[in-house]
Parts: structure tokens; sequence; C-alpha cells
């Protein structure tokens, strides 16, 4: 017999009543709904990319050209954007080719992509750009004549570079992006003084570039390794680094107050490399919110205003003779904050399907109404209240959307510092969801960087880190979280920055998201130990095993591992759109989240660690000792006890009927209820039928009395 | 109802198995004699009233945390008589007041009014008999977590002693802890003396309270003992031959369910299998840290519940779907296609594709994919809830062996790669496998890292290679170094596993309140959540002083939003302040860079006396033009050069922006003209160049704006050296305005440009 229920599993409560209600109330919805939001601001890239000659050489380590590995990350790129917000658009402009495009007023700038949503078929463009050339001499001087942009220009010619830029803020300015919208241009080259020959041009170019940076757009370098001038010894590796200094600095605008300098200088000598750099820049940093940083809640948490700095400046003596006197002198610190933003640097990439019309192929819009189900008719909000359900017995606690959103939410945004604990408090469990990163915000509040600068190197030093009360936003929960110190890690190679410095905002679970197994509810004990050889020779085996292989990493994001399903996603999506037959999807090369092929040189070690182990049958171990039920023998039916009662009660059935609970007696009971009276026939009847013999047979019976 | 299986069959029977045990059944034997009616001390209400209070926390409790939980109710001492075995004056004065079963807020209104002292009294064991008797009817042979409470003051004789030993055998028997709730016990007195550590963590201390704790007052060799202490020492020994449960207080009870606490969710154990190689273990993996979330509100139709049918008044939601380029139809869901965005195209998929796209696995797997050194897994890089995996039950094999890598790993100090499936068909993971120091027995934490896709990789500006106006001195670093020492708090009482979510808290709160009045207020959040969600006042106070002084070192300016643009700065600008050893201007980044341009000096970086330019540049054409105009040789330039700078303005900027610009320019150029007896080759830019051309085509946004501005030709009103008359250049401009009128409206340009952008170059 099954226990009376309407079985809803525990834990499966929350997730069956989200898909009953999608627009339920849980508040984890809320959440990642505002994440979502911010994310909403458009951003568009024109890739300037320089097609003169000397970018058709190989670059820095690579056997690829310049242009080659250039083709290809873009191609990279669109193939990557084109599942994310069709608002934001990509072009590329070449400059420095021998034609130039219908459109472009000026000689040897050339667009080959129009600014606009990325397309399947401005893939396929930059699939065939990435193909051209290959096996050709690049100094030949037909090189890629027959090409859409007929190959690179004359090398006699001035660089076009400013009728590049010219182009590119043109193009922004007439698709009709938004001016509050990002735009940027991406300028990809090799040759660090394109216009050593035509000095004339550079004051040009220049004002270009400015004339960009005023309308807001703003200009990011992305550069190879040139090549020694001249003499044409491609095999030699360039001698010279790229530098910067000698012209491009003049056209790349910086924000004092946003960002430093390197940041739009991306250096690359191989593929990899450039892939890195344009994925760094790829997605826009965006801020999840600004919030007030906050060391001590200070005495305006006690109600008194401490904000008057001339009241400040008048109390400044005392207060410093007080924090020199006994600490007890000052009994209500200072308010203390600056300001931060939250922003998001790791969190799973996905990408989502939607509903389309299978008539038109169009993107359907989902509308939800409300159903009475005994009338059928629709209702609004107004006929229709909230409730949550408490307990079996269908009890009902009232309460609107807006009360629960009420509850929700705590307080004034912010990171209130609550203390500091040492490193090592931050257990491996503490972890619920992906991290946060929080950074200065200077342009909110002069003096943030400089604070948090200090608070970094203090909680460096003290090995510390801080726990503190996150509250997004007005409506949002607050978490718990703790704020661990990063420094900031320079490559050593090519003094990029590999991790920036701030806090990571690890948000902790609270006792509720806690669960725990242990050793004895479900767990069961090791049998009773063996002897010492037979386990050291396992630990042994494990020892060799687990030391056969490595992956050399720094940490747990070098691994070089791609989300399969992801890359299969879009090689069959591309395939689809494209009208191709198959996707160039294979496993065993596209899937790397697989056993590397050294997983084959440990065969032995793994052999011989389970060739250790016990058999793989099913053992009954020991339960753990603790007033264990003797299986077997226990009668059904517990005797009464009291002397008073040695056989089998019958239950009280009047009273259990008028207590209508007559339905939750077993089986039994109701059998021999009618047995008892000779009510039959009783076999292959259901337990509801059962019921109402039960029923019948108690009212006859009341009646009688 | 959710379908059986789908969450894979290896998975669903461990599902099922620990879900059930969740299941509690409680049974309360209440003893309501006269000795439970004596007022407690300092309060006006009754013990009896007092431990109903506790009574109905916990039960209320049970409620919140599931629908499943069952209680039952035995009162003990009543004037009538009322249970199964009351058979010829025996269990006399017993009432069954609910038989067990699920509670429901009605069951706590009843036990306030039903559960009064009365004069009559019974025996204490014969309720227990019957609490006993109901437990083990209902759930015998069924899962249940089965607990038994007895609460009695213990004045009056027990008689039946001889009826322990199968109370104890039967409890033996369905695995039931004993909680004897002993109101003005001397032995809890004493132990509360003690503290109540072990009660601090809420549920679970039930199965921790130890016998061991209790501690049998030590009666002093006294012979006159009372019935009372007698029966004291009576029902601990019963509870210490159960073997599970305790002796408590009736302020333990109290205390114990008006605790911060949480639903308990047992752990739900999935079936895996850990693949190293060609070889494979099975283990079991379960959530260890996972975001509990409230549930969803449902909803009732106002007015149409009946309390009696509980599926009255319901609500179901309907789901249309509509195309926005069509939304009179409703697509109905058979013609619904899922599908993709890719750009501006939408793809659609069919069942077969969708397929096709995921990786399939035959069952929920973990594969080893590579090891590597512990240190390198970072905190910073989990992505999600935190797993552990364990060994599966009953298996030796899996036992050891999991023992054996756990051991090896952390002797060697290794973490693992793996390739996580969760369920059959699931998206794979990447996780990192490494062992858990804080269990008893052997098992590893599983933790999902970011594949290459999800690093955003953001840089920040470095605080080290800051501007010397933004690092901090030695003595700001020393202040916050105080800070931190004087701020440090405690990490034993600061752990997640004793901090219980605000939300929640105030939520069951609300749900308790408004389940008995639907008006209640809304709670305020409970002031120990508070002292743990606030900087304590102790805290503040010890850092008093050092944050006085950060105070002090540190100044803060909030910057006020401006509307205005923002000065661009160029690196190379930068470079050259930054070099501040060179005397040179500001300007000389450029000049120096590239030599003797013939062009001359840039424009765009005036030096402190501006020598004159001689071209117009594009940054501030307007004062060039001006400054140009100054000097006599150049006015034919300037001129010259400023039609040059407008017309590029509006064929290669082609641009709102650009468009205001070479109108501010036009009309400098208009003026400049007029003032310098240039007026005809005013005119005739204007009327072969700006009209002629740009009327129509591309830019007749520009000539739009001229006319808007009405920038006609310089008539012979203004200057009598041109034959232009002022109807001829009211004319000019007019005609344009017929055409215009009849064109339909043009686009609105964007409004955040405000037109005094225009002269921003000018100031």
């Amino acid at each position: 017999p099954t226990p009376p229920s309407t079985s809803v599993p525990e834990g499966d409560q929350g997730a069956l009543d989200m898909g009953d209600w999608g627009e339920g109330a849980a508040f984890s919805d809320d959440e990642n709904a505002g994440e979502e939001e911010q994310e909403q601001t458009q951003d568009h890239v024109i890739c300037l990319v320089d097609c003169q000659r000397a970018m058709f050489q190989p670059c820095g380590d690579e056997e690829l050209s310049c242009f080659r590995m250039t083709s290809e990350i873009i191609e990279n790129l669109l193939k990557k954007k084109i599942f994310e917000s069709d608002k934001n658009k990509i072009g590329v402009v070449l400059f420095g080719s021998r034609l130039k495009s219908e459109s472009s007023p000026q000689g040897h700038v050339f667009v080959l992509l129009p600014l606009e949503t990325p397309s399947a078929q401005g893939i396929k463009q930059m699939q065939e750009l990435s193909r051209l050339g290959e096996g050709q001499d690049p100094d030949a001087p037909s090189f890629l004549a027959d090409s859409v942009f007929g190959g690179p220009m004359d090398d006699a010619e001035a660089c076009p570079l400013r009728h590049g830029i010219w182009r590119c803020n043109q193009i922004f300015a007439s698709t009709g992006v938004s001016m509050k919208s990002s735009r940027r241009i991406w300028l990809f080259t090799n040759e660090d003084e394109p216009l050593a020959p035509h000095p004339e041009e550079v004051e040009a170019v220049e004002t270009a570039a400015k004339d960009a940076a005023e309308n807001g757009v703003m200009i990011e370098l992305f550069h190879m390794e040139p090549l020694e001038g001249g003499d044409g010894t491609a095999a030699t590796p360039p001698a010279t680094l790229f530098d910067v200094s000698k012209f491009y600095h003049k056209l790349l605008c910086v924000d004092m107050d946003e960002d430093f300098l390197e940041d739009r200088v991306h250096g690359a000598r191989s593929l990899e490399e450039l892939e890195t750099r344009v994925r760094k820049k790829s997605h826009m940093k965006r801020s999840l919110a600004k919030l007030p940083f906050i060391l001590s809640e200070g005495s305006q948490a006690k109600g008194e205003e401490h904000e008057d700095p001339s009241q400040q400046d008048a109390t400044t003596p005392g207060a410093i003779a007080a924090a020199s006197s006994p600490p007890t002198a000052v009994a209500v610190p200072p308010r203390v904050e600056f300001q931060v933003q939250l922003v998001i640097t790791t969190a799973p990439t996905k990408i989502t399907s939607i509903m389309l019309d299978g008539a038109s192929n169009e993107q359907v819009k989902t509308q939800s109404r409300m159903l009475c189900e005994t009338t059928g008719e629709y209702l609004d909000d107004l006929d229709v209240k909230t409730y949550m359900e408490v307990g079996g017995r269908n009890d009902r606690a009232y309460l609107s959307k807006a009360e629960l959103k009420h509850l929700n939410a705590w307080g004034d945004p912010g990171v209130t510092v609550l203390g500091f604990l040492p490193l090592s408090w931050l257990q491996p469990w503490y972890n619920v969801r992906s991290p946060y990163f929080l950074y200065p915000d200077e342009s909110s509040m002069k003096g943030s960087v400089v604070a948090a600068a200090a608070l970094l190197k203090a909680m460096v030093a003290k090995r510390r880190l801080a726990v503190a009360r996150l509250v997004r936003n007005t409506a949002s929960a607050p978490h718990l979280v703790a704020l661990v110190p990063q420094e900031e890690l320079i490559d050593e190679e090519d003094g990029s920055q590999v991790d920036p410095p701030g806090f990571n905002v690890i948000v902790l679970p609270y006792a509720d998201d806690l669960r725990d197994v242990p050793l004895g509810s479900g767990v069961l004990a090791p049998e009773a130990a063996e002897e010492d050889s037979s386990r050291d020779r396992r630990r042994a085996a494990a020892r060799r095993l687990v030391t056969a292989i490595s992956l050399d990493m720094v940490n747990s994001a070098e691994h070089g591992i791609h989300n399969p399903v992801l890359q299969k996603q879009y090689a069959m999506l591309q395939a689809l759109a494209l009208g191709e037959e198959a996707p160039s999807w294979e496993e065993s090369v596209d899937d790397n989240l697989r056993p590397p092929p050294e997983m084959d040189c440990i065969k032995e070690s793994v052999e011989a660690f389970f060739s250790q182990l016990p058999a793989n049958t099913k053992t009954a171990p020991k339960r753990r000792a603790t007033g264990a039920a003797s299986s077997g023998g226990a009668p059904k039916r517990p005797k009464p006890t009291g002397d008073g009662a040695s056989s089998r009660i019958e239950l009280d059935w009047p009273r259990i009927h008028s207590q209508g609970l007559v339905g939750k007696q077993t089986v039994p009971d109701l059998k021999a209820f009618l047995v008892a009276r000779g009510i039959g026939p009783i076999s292959n009847k259901r337990k509801a039928d059962l019921i109402e013999m039960v029923v019948l047979a108690l009212e006859a019976e009341s009646c009688v009395v | 109802r959710r379908p059986k299986g789908c969450l894979g069959v290896s998975s669903s029977r461990a599902t099922a198995d620990s879900r059930a045990m969740s299941k509690e059944a409680i049974v309360f034997v209440i003893d309501v004699s006269q000795s439970m009616g004596v007022p407690t001390p300092g309060g006006d209400r009754t013990r009896l009233a007092e431990a109903v209070e506790g009574i109905n926390l916990l039960i209320q409790s049970k409620m919140l945390q599931s629908k499943q939980h069952e209680v039952g109710v035995v009162l003990c001492g009543t004037e009538g008589t009322s249970n199964e075995l009351a058979v010829a004056g025996q269990y006399d004065h017993i009432t069954v007041l609910a038989q067990l079963d699920r509670p429901s807020m009605a069951l706590t209104t009843a036990l306030e009014t039903e559960a009064v002292p009365s004069e009559a009294s019974s025996d204490i064991i014969d309720g227990l008999v019957i609490g006993v008797l109901m437990l083990s009817q209902r759930t015998m042979n069924k899962k249940y977590l089965r607990s038994v409470y007895l609460v009695t003051a213990a004045e009056n004789r027990i008689e039946s002693v001889g009826d322990m030993d199968s109370i104890i055998d039967q409890l033996h028997k369905l695995e039931a802890s004993l909680f004897v709730v002993g109101i003005n016990f001397s032995m809890t007195s004493a132990r509360q003396a003690r503290g109540r550590a072990v009660l601090a963590a809420g549920d679970a201390s039930k199965e921790s309270v130890e016998l061991g704790d209790m501690e049998i007052a030590d009666a002093p060799a006294d012979k006159d003992e009372t019935v009372k202490e007698g029966n004291e020492k009576m029902l601990a020994s019963v509870v210490e031959a159960a073997g599970k449960g305790a002796v408590l207080s009736g302020e333990d009870l109290v205390e114990l369910f008006t605790q911060l606490q949480c639903r308990s969710v047992r752990a739900t154990k999935n079936k895996t299998v850990l693949c190293i190689g060609s070889q494979q273990l099975d283990v079991l993996v379960f959530s260890r840290s996972k975001r509990t979330t409230a549930a969803s509100l449902k909803k009732e139709r106002k007015t149409y519940y009946d309390p009696a049918d509980p599926k009255s008044a319901g609500v179901k939601m309907d789901r249309a779907y509509r195309n926005p380029k069509n939304p009179e139809v409703e697509v109905m869901s058979e013609s619904l296609v899922k599908g993709y965005r890719y750009g501006t195209a939408y793809v659609p998929i069919s069942e077969e594709h969708s397929l096709a796209m995921k990786i399939e696995s035959e069952r929920a797997t973990l594969t080893l994919v590579n090891f590597t050194r512990r240190t390198a897994i970072q905190h910073r890089h989990f992505l999600g809830e935190t797993k552990c995996v364990i060994p599966a039950e009953d298996s030796a094999r899996s036992w050891e062996g999991l023992g054996a890598l756990v051991h090896a790993m952390e002797q060697t100090d290794r973490a693992a790669l793996v390739r996580y499936v969760a369920r059959k068909n699931s998206d794979p993971q990447l996780c990192a496998l490494f062992p858990d120091t804080s269990s008893s027995y052997p098992r590893f934490l599983l933790q999902q890292l970011p594949f290459e896709e999800d690093l955003r990789g953001f840089t920040f500006p470095s605080f080290e290679a800051a501007p010397a106006a933004r690092q901090p001195s030695a003595e700001q670093v020393s202040a916050m170094m105080a800070v931190v020492d004087t701020m440090e708090i405690n990490g034993k009482d600061f752990r997640p596993e004793a901090l219980y979510n605000p939300v929640m808290q105030r939520l069951r709160k609300t749900i308790l309140a408004r389940v008995q009045d639907e008006a209640a207020p809304l709670p305020d959040i409970d002031p120990r959540v508070r002292a743990y969600m606030e900087q304590s006042p102790a805290v503040q106070r010890n850092a008093a002083s050092a944050l006085e002084s950060v105070h002090q070192l540190f100044k803060f300016t909030k910057v006020e939003k401006t509307t205005g643009r923002k000065r661009k700065h160029f690196w190379s600008d930068v470079v050259a302040e930054g070099a501040a050893s060179e005397a040179h201007d500001a300007g000389s980044g450029a000049t120096d860079g590239n030599g003797l341009g013939p062009s001359g000096t840039s424009p765009a970086q005036p030096p402190p006396p501006p020598p004159a330019p001689t071209t117009v540049g594009s940054v501030k054409p307007i004062e060039d033009f001006l400054a140009m105009l100054l000097q006599v040789d150049r006015v034919e330039d300037a001129v010259r050069s400023m039609t040059k700078r407008i017309r590029e303005f509006v064929t290669e900027g082609a641009n709102p922006a650009y468009y205001r610009k070479a109108l501010g320019c036009l009309e400098t150029l208009r003026k400049g003209c007029l003032g310098n007896s240039e007026s005809d080759a005013f005119n005739k830019f204007l009327e072969d160049t700006v009209k002629r051309e740009y009327s129509q085509g591309p830019h007749a946004n520009f000539w739009d704006r001229v006319v808007e501005r009405k920038v006609t030709l310089i008539s012979n009103e203004e200057d009598c050296a041109v034959d232009v008359s002022a109807e001829q250049a009211d004319q000019f401009i007019r005609q344009e305005e017929a055409i215009e009128d009849a064109a339909p409206t043009q686009k609105a340009e964007p409004a955040e440009a405000s037109d005094d952008d225009l002269f921003d170059d000018i100031e």
C-alpha cells in the first residue's frame, strides 16, 4: 500500500510551479531579468583592415599571413555575434586595396561588408576572403588582382588610412545607428609607420581620428608584428616590435576616467593571441550596477548627519585627538564609502531558441491570459488573488505579488562590508552561482580608485577577504558575499593584462541552500577495515594513476576547452542558414571536452588501479549501529500494550466517521470492518469502493442507534 | 504532474527513496491534568497554554516545511474519554484529539480550545501507549521519520510502569524518537544553566541531542523523594532506553521552534558513472549548495473559493501565440516551430535537427579528461551550484575506489578535470573534481568551470600603473590595514551554515500570519536576521578610530553627471603630458613626431600664442577661419579653404553631426565674406555647390537645414557690390520650402543633439 498522498516530490515543487505559472513570482527570476536588461546597450563595430602588401606576409610566429589571420578572426567574431542581439552591427572595410567600392568617394577604400547585423552571407564572404591568395606570391604585381577588392594597391601610393577612417565614420553616421550606442573602429594592421613615406598625410589622418572621437567613435588598434622594411626576407623574424608610439598613439583616444592606455592596444604574434585579444574586446564591458561601497555605515545609520564638510573640518582636531586617545573615546565611526561598479566577467554562454510561426518563419509573441477553470471566462488581475499553500490540508496564505516583491527587497543598493576574515575561511562549497567582479568607479566618485587600491593592498598583505551584504538594486534580495582581493596579473611575455585588479564577488549560500549527506544517512559505513596492505596497495595504484597525466595550467580558466554543444550548434545553424548540406562538426575533432590522446598512455595505470578494487558485486555492508530495526519476525500489527488490551482492538469507527477520516484508514482495516459485519463482496474492490461501502454501513448503523 | 522517468531511468529510484524519507510523523501526547493548569512563574498563563504555544509553533513549522508531514494529538487527563482502547474503565480520561494526519491550521486552533486543564487525571503512560499505537498503526512498514512528544509536568503518580518495556520495544521497532517535554523538571533546569548549544542547530538537533547531555539532577540522597522526582527519573530512563530522543524543557520547545530555520530539504542523490579510461565506478551525485527559492504564488478566482473544495476557484494560464505582423490571428500551437535567431534571419529547426544539435549520451556520467594541480582550480571560476560525488550505496568497489582516489589526490594535491553529463542527453559541462576535506567519508566536490566561450576577459586599468595622483600613499595603505585588522569578525559565528536567508525567514513569518489572518500586516525583518545582515555595532566601535583615520586620509568627491560632451584625450597628449621633463606644450607630441609637414602646425592643438593657421582644419574650422581672416593676405585662402572644408563635411561626413558643423561653417563663411568683400564668392559657392549639388540627392538633409536657418544669398541690401536683390535672395530658399511642404515630412533628427553643440568649437 502506498502512502495516501498526492505525491509531489518536495524539492521539485518550485520547478513544477514555475512550469505551471510561467510568470510566477519566484524571486530568482527577477534577478536574472535584471541582468539581461543591463546588457541591452547596442554595440557596433567596423573592422578597418589594412590590405596593403605587407599584410600578406606571414605574421610573427605563424605561417599564416596577417591578412588571413585577420579574416579568420573576423569570421569567428561574426559567427559568435550572429546569435547575439540583432541590434549589434558589424562591418568590414579594407584600406589599401587596388579597387574602391562604388559607394566610396575615395580610392583604395573598399567596403567589404556594410555595417549590419551579421548574416550567413557575411560569414561566407569572410571565409572566402581568408582563402584568398593561398600559394600565390604576394610580391607579384598581379597578386589577387582578380579578387573583389583587386588585391593590394601599388606600394608607391600613400596609405589611405585617412580615407578609411573617414569612411568608417561616415558609415556609422549614415547607417542610422544611435548616437548613444557604442561605436568602435577596430583597426587591424602590421605596419607601425604607415605614412613614413608620406609625412604630409599624418596630420590629415590625425584630424580624421579626432573627428571620429568627437563623434563618439572609438578607435581600437589590433596590431600584428611588423616585418622589417623593404628587403623582403620574410623568413627572418621581425627584429623590431610594433611601436605604437611611432604613429598610432596619435589616433587612440582615451577616456581619462575609465580607461588606461594599454587597454586599446592589442599586439599579437599568433592567431591564438589575436583571437584572445579580440575576444577580450568583443564583449562590451557593461556594469550591472554602480553601487556605493560602504566600508562603514557610520553615524548616518544612527540618524545623524555627517556629511556637511564644513562641520567635518570643525570637528577634525577633536576627532584626531579622540583617535589618539583610547578607542572607547570614539563611539561612532564616520561613514566611509566610495563608488564601485559590478560586472560579470564569467558566465555560461548559451544560445536560446525562440518560437516561430511555421507559416512565415517569423517570431511569435506569447500572450498569456488567466482562465477561470470553472466557467472558462478570461480573468484580469482584479478577478484573481494570489496565495501560497501551507501544509497538506489546503490552508491558504493570501499574499499579493506586490507584497512578495516588498518582502524580497532589502533597501538601499550597495555593497556594505560586514567584516574581514582570513582567506582560508572561504570553503570550496560556498558557491551557488557564477561570481561578479568589483572595480572602483572613479567616474561617479573621485577618490574611489585610491581607496580601492589601498584596500586591495591591505587585504592582500593581511591575507584577508571581506564579507559584505550585496544589494544590487532597490528591488533585489540581499546576498551575503565574500570579496576576494585580486591583484593585477600581467603576462610577462607580451605585457598584456591577464587578471585585472579588483575584487571577486563570491555569492555565499545561506543555511537554507546547504544540504549534506552525512555518513549513516544514506551513506554506508565501510565494511570492517581490511588489512592495511591491500588498502596501501590501492592507494599506491591510485597515486600512480592521478600523477600519470597532468594538464599544466596556471588557473582554472586556462584549459583551452571549448563548449562542444555551442560549437555544434554554431556549425549546425550555419549550415542550415546557408543551405549547406552537412555541418562541418566532427565529434572527434571539434569536441575537445574529452580525454586527450595521452589518456591511452595511462591505460596501464588505470587497469592496475581497478584491478586492486573489490569486484563489482553488491554486498550488504552493515548499517551503522543505531537502534537498527530488526527486520523480519516483527509482527505486522503491534500488540497494544497494557493489561486491558490483549488482542487487537477494533477501531472506533463511528468516531472515525464523524471526523471524516474513513478515507484515511488502511485497506486492511476497511476490509476487516466489512468482513466483521458480513458486508461483501470485498475482493477486487478499489479503495474508493471500500470506503464508500464502509461509509454506507456506518451511516446505516448510526440511524439504527 | 511530472511524468515518471523523465529524470532518466537511472536516477528516478534514488530520488524517490530520499524524498519519501523526509516525510515525518509526529505524535503529541499532552498532559492536560491539573498540574498543567498551574500558572508559570512570572507569567499569567498556565503551563499548558505555554506548552501549547510551543507545540503549535512546531506544527506550523512542519506545515511550512512540507505538505507531507503528519501530526497526531493525544490529550491525557481530559474529562471525557475517547480512544480506541477505552474498554471497561481502562484508558479513561484519554482523548484522541487528532488522528495522525496532515495538519491544518484548524488543528492548532483546536489545540488552543480543547487542550485546557481539567480536574480529571490519568496515567500519562496510558497516553503514551495510545500515542505509540497511533504511530504504529499509521506508519508501520512505511517510510516515515517518526517521533513522539510527551508533554507533561509528571506530577501524577504513574501506575502502569509495567507497560514501559512494551512501549520501548515498540519505539525501537518503529525507529521512533521519544522526546519528553518536561514542565518544570529539575533535570532540564539544571541543563538549561549549562546552555543549550545542542539545540541551536534547529531541526537537525533532534538527532544530535544525545543522551549524554542529559543529567539526571543529582537527587541528594534524600529519602522522601517526591512523586515528581521519581517520575522524572523514570521518564528519563525511558528516553534512554528508547535510544533516540531527549528530555527537553518547555522553554526548549518554544525556543527550538521559534529558531530561525529553513525548510529541510534532503539532498537528492543521482546515480552517475565515473569513467576513467575504459573503467567505471558507480557513484552518486548530490547538490551540496543550491539556491533555494520561494515557491511561486498560486492564483484563485476571487469570491469563487469554497474551502471545502480545494479545486474550486481554480485559475489556469492560457497561452496564445501571435505573429506581431498579423496580431489579429492566433497562431495555433501545431503550426509553431522552434527556431533560432541567426543575424537578422530566423532559422527554423525541425525536431530532427534539434536532436542533431545536442550531444547525446546514454546516462549520467563523469568522464575523466585530465588531472591538474589543485591550486590551479580557483574559486573565482566556479560557475554554479556545488555538487558532491559520493560512493554508490551497497558498492564496496565504489567505496574503496573513491576512497583510494580521494586519498591519492589529497596526498598529491591534484584536481581532476571531468566532463559531467548530469542526465541522459543533457549538455556536457566542464567540471573540476577535488577531494572534499570536510567530509568524514571519502568524497569529491564537483564545481563547474568556464569554457573558453564563457570568459569575457575584461581588462581594467592597472592600479600600479595609475598616475601618481591615483596611487594610495603608504599612510593610506596602513590606515586601510588598520581597518582590516580592527573589523575582523569571528569566522566561527559568521558561517553560511548558521546564516538563514532573510527573505525566506520573513516570508515564512508572513505566511504563518496570513494563513490565520488574511489582513495581517507584513512582519518586520527579524532583529536576529538584522544582526548578521548589518554591520555590528561592536565591529564599528572596535574599528572606530581606524575608520576615522581613513575618513581623514581619503578624499572623496561625488562627480555630478555632466550633460555636456567630455573633452577627449588622446594618447599622444597623455604621453606628452607624462613626459613633464620636456617643457614643451601639449601639441609638441604631434609636431615632434612627424617632423615639419608642409601644411605647418596643426590647428587641432593650439599652442599658447596661437600662430595663425594657414588652412581651415576640420576640428575647429570656425576658429581657424576667423583667425585667417585677421590676416589680410590670407582672406582668399581662408574662403577657399573653408568652402573646401564645408564640402568635405557634407560629402564625406554625411551625417547630422557633420551637417550641423558644415552649417555653422556656412553661416560663419557668410559673415566673413560679407565683412571682407567676398560676397560674390559666397554667393557663387552657395548657388553652384550648396544648392545645385546638395538640394537633391543624398545630402538633401543638409540643404533642408540651410533653408531652415535661412542662410541665403547675400543681397544688394547687405552688400551693394552684388547684384542679387532681396527678393531674389528670399526666393532662393523660398522655392525649396514650397517643394518641401509637398514632400513627405523629413525624419526628425536625433533628439539628443542640441543646437548648442554647434558653437562648442567657438567657445
